[in-house]
């Protein structure tokens, strides 16, 4: 008996192996729907993931042009929607789940990283589009949001127990935003008791105070979360927590996590700064979303049918000019001192403001707020001829003389915000840990969200006294063999949809969604326009043949054990 | 329902199959994932060996009235010598491969052959290790239509070739070529004209085919090496030739693009490869049949197509589509395609890789091609004899 229990110890090549290495795992690269679960699983570190050349040479063959032999290369070997996905989800695995009929599967796919694919499948400023190489070398990227969303809206409730508790260590989350949240939901799959505070009474943080409801309905929030709060996340919601309340979280839990995000609002401070109606974007939505008196409510400080101008060219400007136009103003006009491709909103976002109404100035300064106390009247511009960013300061040139006002009733400043510098005092004590905004100073939802997930690894890796490598860091791509190369001109006619919206003249009229999720049809169209650029691939020389790819593979029949030859062991 | 062979692509390869499948009585089914007639970037040269089928298919007197004949072909080395080489009654025939396919698939439907056009066939059926049909989207539904036989003629970006492993990367050998129909070229002559570069060395060529006195199908053709030592754009490869060299200049300088420039992946070959296996056989593009010196493919895709044709009739007389009784097909490419690509490797060798040689041929057969007609075949092969 004894003898059978021990383990052989073999050396081969230098390397020593436990058990002799009877077989090697192998890839099937045509079947490979690249989600990379099993890379993530791998213990030797034996797999990564390879990008196959998107042929791109010859003009008149795709509707872009064709682009030089190198930058063909250059493109296909370091783009892929898989690296773009700051939380580390394979887009290219989950649209291929769903293409094979795997629904479950690739729904558990986004599941495991994030508690959010509803809310990502609305908001996300999806990164990995931009990265999608159909995108970059053929026509159009693929609508990897869009086919998100509609998973989640197919497939409700993961199944089991997805928040086992192992673990006696506690942890406290101050913040319930989208760095709160992901941080729980990593935590709690690690088998953490996890408890979230915020002092709002809903959970949901900037996703529900920030983002209007035209973008990301309450609902969808709201069942998301619950369902982590059904899984086992504790809520403790209205509890504000100071400095005092600090030091009793520090007493009662093992790690605290502040993931307060940026709840102050930058201000100009420009001349007639006391004239009524001048707002930030943050008093403005708290304004819209829980005091609704600016909601259709003439005569008190919003005028209906006034003229209101937004201070700002990034998403929060958007929204808030987007919102105001919904509030019933006669005009709104968005000022930016960014012109062109600098203006920081993302395309889609200008185009679905302008498609509303708001006008964009760029190039214009606000110098000084024009009115006669209390009544505003306008704000004062100035043309900029040149910015210069420096650390997130912007510094304009300006030309003199080019000096104008325009009227206003109302005026939203959307220039940013700013994190409570009261967190900053416990930087340092090695129970605290910080995420999202509240560090970054970024704004997007999924960054916030990814900042999340990486102070949950480090939470557990500090609680557990180990070093898990961040999934994020094994996530390389290199080259596949030219005889993988995919040829556009064999793909060209699979057809295209347009993402289905609310018409313009029926969506200012209220605040529903105004983008729709795709039906079947045009869920399954879209999905079969993947190219399908990049595989799992394992290194043979790596491989110890434990098998564990083979078993936590989710489509099964594509990673298969050969043995190894007598003489090659 | 099954049918006897099914020809997927309808290009020079596969109408030509069709053709004479339909023609012996075989039931044959003919796919295109195109809307027909379709444009093809090509050089559209037709050369000598495709001539006696397009007699046959009856087509040749529609290839006259649409193509121009070329009087001959004209070579210019990188160092800008020039020769002219006459051919009798006359050369290469220039016609746009949207013209002469169509013709060929009008032959094959004339003749008994049922074509579909945008099928999109995405792989061959097999069980038990033997092609038994084709698995394609047509009309919106994904479809399957089992057969005896499978002739794969999908062309150069062939999935179903990719399927069963006939396909070649080979950098030395795939070539890209892109044309433009230009109108406004200056002292184009009546014959089909390359013009050599060594910029990126070994590399490639400009054509100009003839069109009418003014007007021509104007393309270049590169092997897959040279274009990445170039660093350049494939269409800006055009304004290249014309603001580097001297007949470029002379040539483009006033001239006008007519609609776009179009490329195209050319797989070559040195010699007939192993194209066929358990119930299918490759041709054309799909099987790398492209000769490397001129990159002409059209003449021996139809040979292949015949080739195939004659094979699969064969075969189902004996009803056995092993690879053992499609044996035949390669014994065909090698009697009738090994000559074709034997005399243009040898051209191949000074044409594109040595400009000296080219250089030599020039001063050698100047003076001589001007008294007399000399043609390209005899001036080439008193050349490499010595």
């Amino acid at each position: 008996m004894a003898d059978q229990l021990l383990v052989k110890v073999k050396v081969a090549e230098g390397k020593e192996y436990a058990l002799e290495r009877t077989a090697l795992a192998w890839i099937d690269s045509k079947e490979c729907v690249n989600c990379g679960i099993c890379r993530e699983y791998c213990p030797v570190e034996a797999i990564s993931e390879r990008q196959r050349e998107v042929c791109r040479i010859c003009p008149g063959c795709a509707p872009k042009p064709g682009v030089s032999f190198d930058d063909m290369r250059e493109i296909s070997a370091n783009h892929s929607c898989t690296i773009g996905c700051p939380l580390g989800i394979s887009p290219q695995g989950y649209i291929n789940l769903l293409r094979i009929g795997k629904l479950e599967e690739a729904y558990k796919l986004i599941w495991d990283k994030t508690p959010f694919p509803a809310v990502l499948g609305r908001i996300c400023h999806h990164p990995c589009e931009e990265e999608c190489k159909r995108g970059l070398l053929m026509d159009e990227a693929l609508k990897i949001r869009a086919i998100k969303r509609y998973l989640a809206e197919e497939m409700p409730v993961p199944e089991g127990d997805p928040y086992p508790i192992i673990h006696e260590e506690t942890v406290a989350i101050i913040g319930a935003g989208p760095a709160g949240l992901s941080a729980a939901h990593d935590l709690a799959k690690a088998g953490y008791e996890v408890t979230v505070y915020d002092a709002a009474q809903q959970a949901g943080g900037m996703l529900i105070r920030g983002i209007p409801t035209f973008r990301l309905p309450r609902e969808v929030v709201a069942q998301e979360v619950g369902l982590m709060e059904d899984f086992g996340v504790n809520f403790q919601l209205g509890e504000y927590i100071g400095p005092k309340q600090m030091e009793e979280l520090l007493q009662t839990y093992d790690a605290v996590l502040v993931a307060t995000g940026m709840t102050k609002a930058k201000k100009l401070n420009l001349e007639g700064w006391e004239l009524e109606g001048i707002y930030s974007a943050l008093e403005y939505m708290d304004r819209v979303n829980y005091d609704q008196d600016l909601y259709r409510h003439p005569g008190q400080q919003f005028v209906e049918h006034g003229d209101v101008v937004v201070i700002g060219g990034g998403s929060v400007a958007m929204d808030t000019a987007r919102v105001a136009l919904r509030n019933g103003a006669k005009s709104v006009t968005a000022v930016c001192v960014e012109c062109g491709d600098e203006v920081p909103a993302h395309d889609w976002e200008l185009k679905e403001a302008k498609e509303e109404g708001v006008v964009l100035m760029e190039g214009w300064m606000p110098v000084s707020y024009i009115g006669e106390q209390p009544r505003l009247d306008g704000v004062k511009l100035i043309q900029v001829e040149s910015i210069q960013k420096v650390d997130q300061k912007i510094n304009c040139v300006t030309i003199p003389g080019t000096e104008k006002v325009i009227k206003a009733d109302l005026v939203i400043e959307a220039i940013g915000q700013k994190a409570d510098p009261v967190w900053k005092e416990y930087q340092g004590n090695p129970k605290v840990y910080y995420a999202g905004d509240v560090q970054s100073g970024d704004v997007s939802v999924v960054n916030a969200m990814a900042a999340g997930k990486k102070a949950a690894l480090d939470i557990d890796n500090a609680l557990r006294g180990r070093t898990l490598k961040d999934p994020l860091r094994l996530r390389t791509i290199s080259p596949a063999p030219i005889n993988e190369k995919i040829y556009p001109a064999v793909r060209l006619k699979e057809k295209q949809y347009p993402t289905p919206v609310v018409p313009v003249a029926e969506r200012i009229l209220n605040f529903d969604e105004v983008e729709l999720v795709m039906n079947e049809l045009e869920a399954i169209a879209e999905v079969n326009r993947c190219l399908e650029c990049g595989y799992q691939f394992v290194d043979p020389e790596k491989c110890i043949g434990c098998g564990v790819c083979v078993r936590i593979c989710p489509v099964g029949g594509v990673i298969y054990m050969k043995p190894v030859a007598e003489e090659e062991r | 329902m099954k049918r006897e062979v099914i020809v997927v692509g309808a290009g020079p390869a596969g109408g030509t199959a069709a053709y004479y499948l339909a023609k012996a009585g075989v039931d044959v089914l003919l796919v295109d994932k195109e809307t027909w007639p379709r444009d093809k970037p090509c050089g559209d040269g037709l050369r000598g060996p495709s001539w006696p089928l397009f007699r046959e298919m009856g087509v040749m007197d529609d290839i006259m009235k649409y193509g121009t004949p070329s009087m001959g072909t004209l070579l210019v080395s990188a160092t800008e010598k020039s020769i002219g080489l006459r051919s009798k009654p006359h050369g290469v025939i220039s016609c746009p491969r949207k013209i002469v396919d169509h013709l060929v698939v009008q032959a094959a439907i004339k003749a008994g052959a049922e074509f579909l056009q945008n099928f999109e066939a995405l792989d061959l059926v097999v069980r038990r290790g033997v092609v038994r049909g084709v698995r394609a989207v047509f009309e919106g539904q994904i479809i399957e239509v089992e057969s005896d036989l499978v002739i794969v003629a999908d062309g150069a970006h062939s999935r179903l070739a990719h399927q069963i492993g006939f396909y070649n990367e080979d950098p030395d050998l795939v070539f890209y070529g892109a044309r433009g129909y230009f109108e406004g070229i200056r002292e184009m002559t009546d014959m089909i004209e390359f013009f050599y570069f060594d910029m990126f060395a070994p590399s490639g060529y400009t054509w100009i085919f003839p069109m009418s006195k003014t007007k021509g199908n104007v393309g270049v053709f590169i092997t897959e090496g040279a274009l990445q030592r170039s660093g350049m754009v494939l269409n800006d490869l055009f304004d290249w030739w014309r603001d580097n060299t001297k007949f470029g200049n002379i040539r483009l300088g006033e001239a006008r693009l007519l609609g776009e420039i179009k490329g195209w992946r050319l797989p070559a070959t040195w010699a007939v490869r192993e194209n066929f296996s358990h119930g299918v056989m490759v041709a054309g593009d799909a099987g790398n049949m492209i000769e490397a010196a001129f990159g002409g493919g059209q003449d021996l895709a139809m040979l292949a197509g015949q080739a195939a044709a004659e094979t699969a009739i064969e075969a189902l007389k004996q009803k056995d589509y092993s690879a053992e009784a499609l044996g035949p097909y390669k014994q065909k490419l090698l009697e009738r395609q090994t000559p074709i690509y034997n005399g243009y490797n040898a051209a191949r060798k000074f044409l594109f890789t040595n400009t000296p040689d080219l250089d030599r041929f020039i001063d050698r057969f100047a003076e001589e091609a001007a008294s007399r007609d000399l043609g390209f075949d005899e001036a080439l092969g008193r050349f490499l004899r010595g």
